[in-house]
């Protein structure tokens, strides 16, 4: 199904979620069955043909010039968005990295095999200058590696947690390995999750521009657009995406996730500890919060808007049903 | 907002007099597009010529198309203008009251008899209908031609913002006549 606006998805989170999840309903409701119209599509592009092949002898008579479009331009929307990226010399990058990595105080370790690992710690979150000039911001609790040769060989990376990917788009497929998918694509912004370990085990990725090929170990699983989001478990769901990458301004965004992973995301932001009870921890819940401080912020308003009962101790919480 | 990385690539390339790109344009968007003169319409011979002219109009202005702004919704605009001009046409030549003639005509082909029988979403498509016409346009623009909002403001020539409020009131709307239909 198609899935809603974000600007629609934005205004439904404001509303009660009941209310909401009326809307959602009939916005599934209400789309008209697309009527088959390949009896008339079947002559039309010979059509279309004939008609621009009529209109060229004309063309060729005039002579006119193809027009050139300059390298610089067909670059420009990638270029512009490359902030931190130096593309020359390619090696000055590594040390870039490494002291843009510590000043975040982050471990980054080369290893003699060639392994180069990127990691956040909890409450940390880091930006990341690839050498092929692709831009990552990794949230925090969150690994990302590549081999050597990353950006002359292959653009080949591992993500263990959550990153926001902006790409330069170069002919070397980007490709970014989950524990359960692969994600791959030529230039574009994108943000993939990966948390194992969370109530929800499944690989989520969100397209903000361009397009993406979403794979697990079964095969292929789709292609997606800008404003579109994939989980990858054991099974296909679209999910409507509010605003891929949301987290680096420090919105904290759920659409549909169960409650034990997004108390698991208030952990490793804000490095507290939150007890959930089984009864509540599978419950899906949608929230977006533009930028909270604090981890008390989150829940309170979770437990607002849910009905559940906050406890809090020193640097612990427990949420249960009221 | 951004265009997804396809249509600016087709577009520069378009743009280069590439024909190859063009064709891939083209079956990207001919089935939507088909339907989206059809809705206007309700005439499959004048959804056709309209696409037809739709495309060949696109790769006659190709040298000054903007990558910057929405091929897509380029496309969209020029089959609806054209679809209009079809309507608009048949009512000067016949009368307001034979332009129902068109629809009768659509309905004769079967385009609508092939609308999904269940009956709820038979209801929600008599709603829609009963949407205020600019509202109507901008929510099948959104929900059946997965338009963005800025495409559609486009498309429109209204803003992303009344974009946003007719698709929003729109789906207040039906959530009413649901629950007066469900309630009763």
């Amino acid at each position: 199904m198609r899935p809603l606006p974000p600007e629609v998805e934005a205004e439904l989170a404001g509303l009660p979620p009941q209310e909401a999840d009326e809307l959602r309903r009939i916005w599934s409701l209400a789309g008209l069955p697309a009527p088959n119209v390949d009896h008339l599509s079947g002559d039309l592009w010979a059509r279309i043909e004939a008609e621009l092949d009529e209109a060229k002898v004309d063309e060729a008579e005039l002579d006119a010039p193809a027009p050139v479009i300059p390298i610089a331009q067909a670059r420009s929307r990638s270029a512009v968005r490359s902030t931190t990226a130096s593309r020359s010399p390619r090696r000055a990058w590594f040390s870039m990295a490494a002291a843009l990595a510590l000043v975040a105080g982050v471990a980054v370790t080369w290893w003699a095999t060639g392994t180069t690992t990127f990691e956040a710690g909890v409450g940390e979150q880091l930006t990341v200058s690839l050498p092929d000039g692709s831009t990552v911001n990794l949230n925090a609790g969150s690994t990302l590696s590549h081999e050597r040769g990353f950006g002359d060989t292959h653009r080949n990376l591992k993500l263990d947690g959550e990153a926001f990917f902006s790409v330069e788009s170069e002919a070397v497929p980007f490709i970014v390995e989950t524990f359960n998918a692969e994600v791959r694509v030529v230039g574009t912004e994108f943000n993939v999750r990966a948390r194992a370990e969370d109530g929800m085990p499944a690989t989520h990725v969100a397209v903000k521009e361009g397009i993406v090929e979403v794979s697990q170990t079964a095969g292929f699983v789709g292609r997606l657009e800008a404003g579109e989001a994939v989980g990858v478990t054991h099974d296909i769901t679209s999910i409507p995406e509010v605003d891929a990458g949301a987290w680096r301004s420090g919105a904290f965004q759920f659409a549909g996730f169960p409650l034990s992973a997004l108390t698991a995301e208030i952990e490793r932001r804000y490095d507290v500890q939150i007890n959930v009870d089984p009864a509540i921890a599978s419950t899906p819940v949608t929230m977006r919060l533009e930028a909270p401080e604090t981890a008390d912020d989150v829940l309170r308003t979770l437990a607002e808007y849910y009905g559940y009962a906050l406890d809090s101790g020193s640097g612990s919480y427990t949420l249960k049903p009221r | 907002m951004h265009e997804t990385l396809p249509f600016a690539v087709w577009c520069r390339r378009i743009q280069a007099s590439d024909r190859a790109a063009f064709t891939e344009l083209y079956q990207a968007l001919q089935a939507d597009l088909i339907r989206y003169a059809l809705r206007v319409t309700h005439d499959e011979r004048a959804a056709q010529d309209v696409v037809q002219e739709t495309f060949v109009k696109v790769w006659q202005k190709r040298e000054t198309l903007d990558p910057n702004r929405s091929l897509r919704a380029l496309l969209y605009t020029t089959t609806r203008n054209l679809s209009i001009n079809v309507v608009q046409s048949y009512r000067n030549r016949y009368g307001e009251a034979d332009a129902e003639g068109l629809d009768r005509l659509g309905q004769a082909s079967g385009v609508e008899a092939r609308i999904d029988a269940d009956r709820l979403s038979r209801r929600m498509q008599a709603w829609i209908e009963e949407l205020p016409e600019r509202r109507r346009e901008a929510f099948r623009l959104s929900r059946d031609s997965g338009l963005s909002h800025d495409e559609i403001a486009e498309v429109m020539q209204v803003s992303p913002r009344t974009v946003n409020t007719h698709i929003v009131l729109a789906l207040r709307f039906l959530r009413e006549r649901l629950h007066a239909f469900e309630g009763a």
